[in-house]
């Protein structure tokens, strides 16, 4: 094996956790057996084959568990955890010491009844992808934390800027440091009205429409019926139709200011049900939010979880002034909902937010970089080749329509335009800033050396012309800029590299 | 950036080759014996099969085994792969959060293995390096093992938040 130095001798986890693994897969067994023996009743109810379908699937379920067993060993060495598995395939996973920032212990009921335990030992990389031995028993569970917390506790690994030890089995988790919280950022009613009304959602508008239509069997009387809305208001027998073009326009007019109306109102009601009462704090655990009318929440998020900031807005809040602000956290975090921080706001108070998150937003002496249009021409090119097939398709069928398909071409040439125009990156201070959108620009700033890897990809077409896409790992969103020229591309890498190299994961994770 | 790129090793060509060969045989075999009963006009089916089988064997292989290689630098890892999607990927130790050795069945009798890399990126969460000597997969390993170790509790002992850009 390896050439590290082992403190142990390899171990395999426990065999009687053979018995709630064997049990969880039994219980999904007997529902393939009772379906079985059903189908076996209904063809003439031959009993001893259900027997042996039963008994063969049961014992190849208890080889193979025994067989995984068997294959699984862990051993706890000087640097890192080792778990081995697979039959065939063997894979031999390592988790260094450093990176383990918990080990949690979870006892599911049977396991529990048996004395047996399982252990994660987590990274931050995220669910699937953590370690995890099922199962040992509690007391091993307990030594393995020891360990973990042992080899993390040494002197050296010590957050150095925190200067006091670490009390005995201290946790990794930052030295609490008292300070009261700070507001950085609140809406009042006016603001959050002020909001509502740039929430005004045409989408919202197309759902209730749609609705209306496929649900109008439920409503008691039909919205499409003249005769009915004669009846209401009271105009008597064919009014409406009567009135005369003139009156035919109103009621068009009516009819869309209503839904505008709509779609403010409902915009306004959405926003103040999810927003109202908006607080963001600093506290010595990070960023505190909470918000809500009906479903208040309230959401804590240390700092060093942030990875990066999205600053976005809309086309018509846009030319008020209006900004929102989104913090992007480790992976693992993502699906506990949103983390707005600052969802309308001018850009003097969403600044210092993210200031607070270690995060320089770009000013406006920033200078952006353009990008080579080829990605885009390249793209027009290929919808307009689609379009032009669809044209040739319908043409031989309905030889007066081939130009239909064809009107499409001015919105894909303008919509590749935008997402050109919009496109921009630029790198100062430590930070790589992209910018893109098609009506209004949204900019992601993430500090270089949050970022986790660096790749640069050149499709056939991208080789040939010239252009290449530089695509960052960052942790819980994505990064990337298309339309660079490659040598671009290599220079930026290298720089954002230089910034990773300074510090490690590790020490992001415990610094601050 | 003009790094020499290490190629992988030789018996990864010939794994590659037995890879495109699990479904060109069956269909160079499928298209003789059509061939032989004679239902089609002649060459309507080995000529399309042999062209297919041959760049499934042969030519494909071959052109992915010229356009993959690594680079084993002090500090980071580089990836570089595919023709028609060309990736180039550098992960900095510093970022792997954890390690996989792989060896599938195929693999085993050529010695090979592949090393997975994990880091906490959405994007390019594993990376993968296939087509390594299965001694050295696990040399590759200890090395970026023993960088983690000594990153994170030695040379970086005097770092502060201030040095953080925008702290």
């Amino acid at each position: 094996m390896g050439t590290a130095p082992f403190k142990e001798a390899p171990r395999r986890t426990e065999l009687l956790g053979l018995v709630p693994h064997i049990a969880k897969t039994l219980r999904q067994a007997i529902i393939g057996l009772v379906a079985v023996a059903f189908g076996a009743g209904q063809v003439g109810g031959k009993a001893w084959l259900v027997i042996i379908v039963g008994v063969v699937a049961v014992s190849i379920t208890l080889a193979a568990s025994f067989v995984r067993w068997w294959r699984t060993i862990y051993r706890v060495g000087a640097d890192d955890i080792r778990l081995e598995t697979g039959l065939l395939s063997r894979e031999a996973r390592s988790v260094p010491y450093e990176r383990i920032q918990d080990v949690s212990i979870s006892e599911p009921l049977l396991a529990r009844l048996l004395g047996l335990a399982t252990v994660t030992f987590e990274t931050g990389a995220g669910g699937k992808d953590e370690m995890t031995l099922a199962y040992v028993t509690k007391a091993e569970g307990e030594r393995l934390r020891n360990v973990v917390r042992r080899q993390n506790a040494t002197p050296s690994a010590q957050p150095a800027e925190h200067g006091a030890p670490l009390p005995e089995g201290g946790t990794l988790v930052d030295m609490p440091v008292e300070e009261p919280p700070r507001v950085l950022f609140a809406m009042d009613l006016r603001r959050l009205l002020t909001f509502g009304m740039f929430e005004f959602s045409l989408v919202l508008l197309a759902v209730i429409g749609a609705a209306l239509q496929q649900l109008d069997f439920l409503l008691p009387f039909d919205i499409w019926d003249v005769d009915f809305w004669d009846r209401q208001l009271e105009l008597g027998g064919g009014a409406l139709e009567s009135l005369g073009f003139a009156a035919q326009i109103i009621a068009i007019v009516l009819a869309v200011v209503s839904l505008l109306l709509l779609g403010v109102v409902s915009g306004l009601v959405r926003t103040v049900l999810r927003d109202y009462g908006f607080v963001l704090e600093r506290t010595s655990r990070g960023f505190r939010r909470q918000r809500g009318l009906l479903n208040r929440t309230d959401v804590v998020m240390p700092v060093h979880r942030v990875q990066a900031a999205v600053l976005g807005t809309g086309l018509v809040r846009r030319m008020f002034g209006w900004h929102g602000l989104t913090f992007v956290s480790l992976a693992n975090d993502a699906k506990s909902a949103s983390h707005d921080v600052a969802p309308f706001a001018r850009r003097a108070e969403i600044d210092p937010v993210a200031s607070e998150a270690h995060i320089h937003l770009p000013g406006p002496d920033v200078e952006w970089q353009r990008l080579s249009a080829k990605p885009w021409i390249d793209k027009f090119v290929v919808g307009a080749l689609a379009l032009g097939i669809a044209a040739i398709v319908i043409s031989l069928y309905e030889p007066a329509l081939f130009w239909l398909p064809l009107l499409l071409l001015p919105v894909v040439a303008f919509g590749q335009y935008l997402g050109w125009y919009r496109h921009g990156w630029a790198m100062e201070g430590g930070h790589v800033y992209v910018k893109k959108g098609l009506l209004a620009p949204t900019i992601i700033a993430a500090p270089a050396r949050l970022l986790q890897s660096v790749e640069i990809a050149q499709s056939l077409l991208g080789r040939l012309r010239g252009y290449a896409a530089l695509r960052f790992g960052l942790a819980g969103g994505n990064l990337a800029i298309e339309g660079l020229a490659r040598s671009t591309a290599q220079i930026i890498r290298e720089n954002v590299l230089d910034e990773i190299a300074r510090v490690d994961f590790s020490r992001l994770n415990r610094a601050r | 950036m003009i790094d020499e790129l290490t190629p992988l090793h030789p018996n990864h060509r010939i794994l590659m080759i037995v890879q495109g060969a699990i479904v060109g045989l069956p269909l160079l075999i499928g298209g003789i014996v059509l061939e032989i009963t004679g239902k089609l006009p002649t060459g309507l089916a080995i000529v399309p099969a042999a062209i297919v089988a041959l760049w499934l064997m042969g030519f494909a292989p071959l052109r992915r085994y010229r356009h993959k290689g690594y680079r084993l630098a002090q500090d980071r890892l580089r990836v570089v792969k595919g023709w028609l999607f060309h990736s180039d990927t550098v992960v900095p130790f510093g970022r792997v959060q954890h390690i996989d050795v792989l060896r599938s069945p195929l693999q085993r009798p050529f010695d090979l293995a592949t090393l997975v890399l994990h880091t906490a990126g959405t994007h390019n969460s594993s990376v993968q390096l296939p087509g390594l000597l299965y001694d050295d997969a696990q040399a590759m390993r200890e090395t970026i093992r023993a960088f983690i170790t000594r990153e994170t509790t030695g040379v970086l002992d005097d770092f502060t938040p201030e040095d953080l850009p925008g702290a």
